[in-house]
């Protein structure tokens, strides 16, 4: 089987029409260049108005480049395609449907929900919420709600997984579980994964390699690579440089 | 000891009843019931004693003294408690009706005919009235129909296509806000019967309520859901029916309440103007010839007919927003 996923952003260049009339447009990203291998995790990391999310949403095909394309395996990203899957910050599950619906969501659009069965309770199994197939959102909490989210975009093997900030709502230790059980996942599946985050730690745990980000103008700063060995270790020395050696790339140490 | 416990146990299980919450309803009743056998009718009314009323104390008494005796060794029946003081008050106020209809005339009895007169109609005219109820549902069933389908349809338009909502909405929001019996002289002209343009009067209450409301659903449906569908692979057609409409089913439901309720008034005003049956006729006909018995009598089925539906409505509106449990319901 042929890799893939692998991704190409080529001088990808951004820019927000200005929000008033005497504004000035709003550069949300300045040309980036970037190469991401078929199977690797990459971090987007940077303050607020880096155009991470951006860069996401524009790799996921719901906003357009002004500049530039982006291409995976080869093919130009012009839409949303089921290829591509996308986890929001919030699990934004659709209410009106209980877990098994959720998650056999993409197979329904495709026309093959009733094929899909088995293989529906295979990654409602995977993300470990065997039992909740009947039960509806509002009674999960939000960590398990997450997970629905993500068997949600799995089915329909995507070739790469976007997440926007997929953690950030989650208590510390759902977080840390969390974190592992995408590991597995990604053991498993052997998907392209690109993370927004603003946790450094996060960033440095999960990622092969770290793209950090600064605003004004927007542009991927560096690319930091965490050679890492796995399972790794939060309190190890080494993570603890590879923290401060990010952070001092954003200019947030002394 | 052990014995002596669940003694214990029972007599302050009895004593937390509210035991005279529970005999409120039937002692009122046979207040009632009293006030109407031991105070003699009006000696101005010439009309024969009739047993309907009676015989509905009689009855009504027997089932709330059964329940309340059947409470204080048994517990249970809540809802009955909680609603016996309504019970009780309800039949007190109709009591008082009778005293001042019946018993002293204090009121005109041709406008105000005495309880046992009505019932005696809905007992003795309940074929006819059926007929009615049955015809006045038929129209009912076609007006409202039609309203609900071109309702949604119109909504969903207006909310998901720009084109659509740049020529429709301003019809939608001139057209609507009209009361619907205004367009009874032009819908008497325009149709060929008068039953047509009942249809249809009907039709337009209930579609503008419907539209207005199936349209700001859609239109509220969160950004991200659309977002994750594309994600998902889902087509333009297949976001308006797997996410805009559930989406806005909550509101479509209060949309089709509100499209109900003034399908109601519509139909009692189509029916009054030359729609022949129905209940609404039925009360306008008796109403001429001044049986005002059969008026009550036919308000009567009216109350009962439509708040039964009002509530199907709800309890359908309940299974199909199960998925809302726990957000605040209207």
């Amino acid at each position: 089987m042929v890799a893939t996923g692998q991704i190409t952003f080529n001088n990808l260049r951004k820019v927000f029409p200005p929000r008033t009339e005497t504004g000035s447009p709003v550069e949300a990203l300045h040309h980036v260049n970037a190469e991401v291998e078929p199977g690797e995790f990459i971090a987007l990391i940077g303050p607020s108005g880096c155009g991470k999310s951006t860069l996401l949403r524009l790799l996921a095909g719901l906003d357009q480049p002004s500049q530039g394309k982006i291409l995976v395996d080869g093919n130009l990203v012009e839409r949303p395609s089921r290829e591509r899957g996308l986890v929001f910050q919030d699990p934004t599950l659709y209410p009106w449907l209980t877990i098994e619906q959720n998650v056999g969501f993409g197979p329904r659009l495709a026309g093959e929900y009733r094929e899909k069965r088995q293989s529906i309770h295979e990654f409602i199994e995977l993300v470990g919420l065997k039992g909740f197939e009947k039960n509806y959102p509002y009674e999960l909490s939000g960590g398990m709600q997450q997970r629905v989210a993500l068997a949600r975009t799995l089915i329909n093997y995507p070739k790469v997984l976007l997440f926007d900030e997929p953690f950030g709502a989650l208590d510390a230790f759902t977080r840390m579980k969390m974190h592992d059980e995408l590991l597995k996942i990604r053991e498993r599946t052997n998907i392209t994964m690109v993370m927004v985050t603003h946790d450094v730690e996060e960033a440095v745990y999960l990622a092969d390699r770290v793209f950090t980000m600064t605003p004004r103008p927007a542009i991927l700063k560096k690319i930091v690579d965490v050679t890492l060995p796995r399972p790794r270790r939060r309190d190890s020395t080494a993570f603890i440089k590879k923290k401060e050696e990010i952070l001092d790339i954003l200019n947030f140490t002394a | 000891m052990e014995k002596d416990t669940i003694y214990v146990k029972k007599i302050t299980r009895i004593k937390d009843r509210h035991i005279g919450r529970a005999y409120f309803a039937s002692i009122a009743i046979a207040i009632t019931l009293i006030a109407q056998i031991v105070i003699p009718k009006s000696d101005t009314l010439f009309t024969k004693a009739l047993p309907w009323y009676t015989g509905l104390l009689v009855i009504a008494l027997a089932i709330t003294t059964i329940l309340a005796i059947y409470y204080t060794f048994f517990g249970g029946l809540k809802r009955f408690v909680f609603k016996s003081y309504f019970i009780g008050a309800a039949f007190l106020a109709l009591g008082l009706y009778n005293l001042v209809t019946l018993k002293f005339t204090l009121l005109k009895p041709v406008f105000f005919p005495a309880p046992e007169k009505i019932i005696d109609v809905l007992i003795g005219d309940s074929g006819f009235l059926l007929k009615c109820l049955f015809h006045s549902a038929q129209l009912l069933a076609y007006g409202l129909g039609i309203g609900i389908i071109t309702g949604l349809a119109t909504g969903i338009l207006i909310g998901w296509y720009s084109s659509w909502n740049y020529w429709l909405e301003p019809i939608v929001k001139s057209v609507g806000p009209i009361p619907s019996t205004a367009f009874i002289p032009v819908a008497l002209s325009a149709f060929a019967t008068s039953y047509q343009a009942a249809v249809f009067l009907i039709a337009l209450a209930s579609w503008f309520p419907i539209a207005v409301l199936a349209q700001s659903g859609v239109v509220n449906v969160k950004k991200t859901f659309f977002e994750v569908a594309d994600t998902l692979g889902a087509t333009d057609f297949q976001k308006i029916f797997h996410v805009a409409v559930p989406g806005a089913l909550p509101n479509i439901f209060v949309g089709i309440f509100n499209g109900t309720c003034g399908a109601f008034l519509t139909l009692m005003s189509a029916e009054m103007i030359g729609v022949r049956y129905g209940i609404g006729w039925y009360i306008n006909w008796q109403r001429e010839i001044m049986s005002y018995a059969n008026v009550y009598a036919g308000l009567v089925v009216i109350a009962v007919s439509f708040s039964l539906m009002i509530a199907i409505l709800f309890k359908i509106r309940d299974y199909v927003l199960r998925w809302q449990k726990g957000i605040i319901k209207w």
